[in-house]
């Protein structure tokens, strides 16, 4: 048997009601009469580890018998996460995966990522794609939309239908409530915007900042361990995470300034203020990203660093005439990869798969008339 | 202090005191001078100064010349430590002793002091008392230094300064006191301390200085944690800021008028919060009661994670789970460790500071709110069964 809200009934508590009727809501949801199979967006930020952990409470709750529905955990990595929450996420995902089996829960654990042609190195320093700004943000549907909508396309061919959990609140920003509000249609599951045959249930709308962090921190994840991590973090980097991504309207915090965890490439916020809190915290090793970052966004204005022409070969005028400059130049691209090889040897950690490297190579020779200096260059 | 909340965090920051407030504002009027210059104007700031540091020394039983002003006690406590490093080499004393519920810049200072330096860590008992028994066993003609605070931070326990002085003095060590919680709160007996730290903000004075006091002897042995125009006997280069200086002085003289009445008013607001939160089940002190700062409470809550219960609460009352110099890190606190606490209780804890300006209705309004929050976070307590 599992769990559940210690005398919650007696309570005129709020949040211990509030509680107990997601879990409740869950339960109901869960034991519809069907097989359509539930996945969990999973970002590792504390929104979607509260809802993993009721989606545990609730199905532990049950008899295994009745734990008929495949539950899907799923997480995107980007290949460029924060390299602070990209460990922590990574621990969580073991702990989970580690749980499953021992605890008799039909779930599965799953880490999307780019194609491999379609990583932010490959377009920033391969194709020469400017880095990423509000006008052109190039990164979030290749890196986190498709990767993801791949994961959940594969699941409704299968089921023929998939319900996705977001953990998304109402009172996480005016962007969010907004959202929300757009796409309620007063029943428990809302169609997804824009994938067919995807139902969004979204259980923990209701709760509050301060609610989230005060039933992490006062409850056991079923999985091991301690909410206090991420709790530590939150508290290092002082913000909100950019969740996991479906749709553009699922993430308006993606890319914008309450966005903290998110890539730590990310040149579409102004300043990434939750590097800069971690390396205050004494994280050494986030400086020289941070200096990396502020650099990638300086290059994207230097008009000597790219090219006259688009891609396509054309020229693109706006307004008076003012010519928008293309891509990178081949120097430019080049300067890139050889500051972020130099970066990686100063980090614990790889930066750039060797793999994403093969494919720059291949789009320079491409691109380029003189394709051996391009790629000799490398 | 922070807008509309009840502020009970005393031993994080005790708010400014309104004399103290004007003392400052007026200094910065008059004496917005460079100290140690030799003008009219330089020599009329440096006579203030001089009073304040007079009056600092005095709270503390030392000679004015004993002051070394500093930015708090962070720092008097690593100038207290390395800059006796030298010296203790010299005359091949290296061994440091400190208890293991020192502050962690007793902690961190001990132990970059130096390879050749062993630290010693001595225990204390689970009331929190250092273990003198112990201690006397560990202190040796190798002992160069031992630092004990005269107050704990967390759990607010106060030392036998004048045991540990009979243990530590005749052995030939040098003894320091960190005295950032205690100063102005109780009465002291220093006469057989060689160094204290102190810092203004933790007795109503302005954040960003503090002093080491130490007595001649050891002082002439010491060298300089930094150097330049050789400023605070030299042992601490730097122009002075002396409207801070100035009003640390004006803090000091109004905790030595106030201690004799604040002591049995906040001893009685403390022990009647104590009471009303201890009805609730599941509530234990951590620390002894009876020698402890008159405004500390420290306690284990069963079945409420203490981080979970100061965010519940923050809007209403502000309390914390311990050191705010380790806010950063939600490690249990290596105190409540070192007094045999597991785990899972360390987290359990709360630290609630009371002071000067807590009223018997912040009493009341504190019980409820805490008792309350305590009730609701039981009630959301999740595990998971077998």
């Amino acid at each position: 048997m599992s769990v559940l809200l210690e005398q919650a009934g007696a309570s005129s508590d709020g949040l211990a009601g509030k509680l107990r009727e997601i879990v409740n809501d869950l339960r109901d949801e869960y034991r519809q009469p069907h097989a359509v199979p539930w996945i969990i967006g999973f970002s590792g930020g504390k929104d979607s580890t509260l809802l993993a952990q009721l989606v545990f409470e609730m199905l532990l709750d049950l008899p295994p018998r009745e734990r008929r529905r495949t539950v899907h955990i799923v997480a995107n990595d980007t290949l460029v996460e924060s390299p602070v929450l990209g460990r922590h996420l990574d621990a969580v995902l073991e702990k989970i995966s580690a749980a499953v089996k021992p605890l008799r829960l039909p779930m599965i654990v799953a880490k999307t990522t780019p194609e491999a042609d379609q990583t932010f190195w490959v377009n920033l320093i391969g194709r020469g794609y400017p880095s990423p700004s509000r006008i052109f943000r190039w990164c979030t549907d290749r890196m986190k939309i498709q990767p993801t909508t791949q994961y959940i396309t594969d699941q409704v061919s299968a089921a023929g239908q998939a319900i996705l959990l977001l953990g998304v609140r109402r009172s996480e920003s005016v962007q969010r409530r907004r959202s929300v509000e757009r796409y309620e249609n007063g029943e428990r599951l809302n169609p997804h915007t824009t994938l067919a045959g995807c139902m969004v249930y979204k259980p923990i709308v209701e709760l509050d900042t301060d609610e989230v962090w005060q039933t992490l921190l006062q409850v056991v994840p079923p999985w091991g361990g301690t909410h206090r991590d991420i709790v530590t973090l939150y508290r290092n980097a002082g913000g909100a995470e950019c969740p996991l991504v479906t749709d553009k309207s699922e993430a308006p915090s993606c890319g914008s300034n309450s966005s903290r965890f998110g890539c730590w490439t990310c040149t579409v916020v102004e300043k990434d203020k939750s590097a800069a809190a971690f390396a205050e915290a004494g994280y050494e090793d986030i400086e020289p990203l941070l200096e990396f970052r502020d650099w990638l966004k300086e290059i994207r204005e230097r008009g000597d660093m790219r090219m006259s022409k688009r891609r396509n070969g054309s020229l693109n005028f706006v307004g008076e005439g003012r010519l928008i400059p293309g891509p990178f130049t081949l120097e430019a691209r080049q300067e890139i990869l050889a500051r972020l090889q130099q970066i990686q040897s100063e980090v614990s950690y790889p930066l750039i798969r060797e793999e994403e490297i093969e494919i720059i190579k291949q789009i320079w020779a491409k691109d380029f008339s003189d394709p051996v200096k391009a790629v000799a260059n490398v | 202090m922070s807008g509309l909340s009840l502020y009970l965090d005393y031993h994080a920051h005790a708010p400014l005191d309104p004399t103290v407030h004007a003392a400052i504002c007026s200094a910065y009027r008059d004496f917005d001078y460079n100290a140690h210059s030799a003008s009219v104007a330089g020599e009329r700031t440096r006579a203030a100064v001089e009073a304040a540091r007079e009056i600092v020394g005095k709270l503390v039983g030392f000679q004015p010349t004993d002051v070394i002003f500093t930015s708090g006690a962070t720092e008097a406590n690593n100038l207290a430590i390395k800059g006796l490093a030298s010296r203790l080499r010299e005359v091949g004393r290296t061994q440091i002793i400190v208890s293991s519920i020192e502050h962690l810049s007793v902690l961190m200072a001990a132990e970059h002091v130096g390879e050749e330096f062993s630290v010693i860590v001595a225990p204390v008992l689970q009331n929190g008392l250092v273990d003198l028994d112990r201690l006397r066993e560990l202190v040796t003609e190798k002992t160069g230094l031992v630092s004990i605070a005269g107050a704990n931070h967390e759990i607010g326990v106060v030392q036998p300064i004048v045991d540990i002085a009979a243990i530590v003095k005749p052995a030939g060590a040098i003894f320091h006191c960190d005295l950032a919680q205690i100063a102005g709160k109780l009465p002291l007996d220093l006469s057989s301390v060689d160094m204290v730290s102190v810092t203004a903000h933790k007795l109503h004075g302005p954040i960003g200085v503090g002093a080491l006091c130490v007595r001649r002897k050891v002082r002439r042995v010491m060298t300089a944690a930094q150097h330049g125009g050789g400023q605070e006997a030299g042992l601490r280069a730097g122009t002075l800021p002396a409207p801070l200086c100035i009003a640390f002085g004006k803090a000091c003289e109004i905790a030595a008028e106030l201690m004799d009445a604040e002591i049995p008013r906040v001893t009685q607001l403390r022990d009647e919060l104590l009471a009303k939160l201890q009805t609730l089940p599941g509530v234990t002190l951590n620390g002894d009661l009876n020698h402890r700062l008159p405004g500390n409470i420290n306690l284990c809550i069963q079945g409420v994670d203490g981080e979970a219960l100061v965010m519940r609460i923050k809007d209403r009352v502000v309390i914390s789970t311990g050191s705010a110099c380790s806010a950063h890190s939600l490690e249990p606190s290596h105190v409540l460790l070192a007094i045999g606490l597991n785990r899972t209780a360390a987290e359990s804890a709360i630290r609630i500071g009371i002071g000067r300006y807590t009223t018997q209705k912040d009493i009341d309004v504190a019980a409820t709110v805490i008792g309350q929050a305590i009730r609701d976070l039981r009630n959301i307590s999740m595990r998971l069964r077998a």
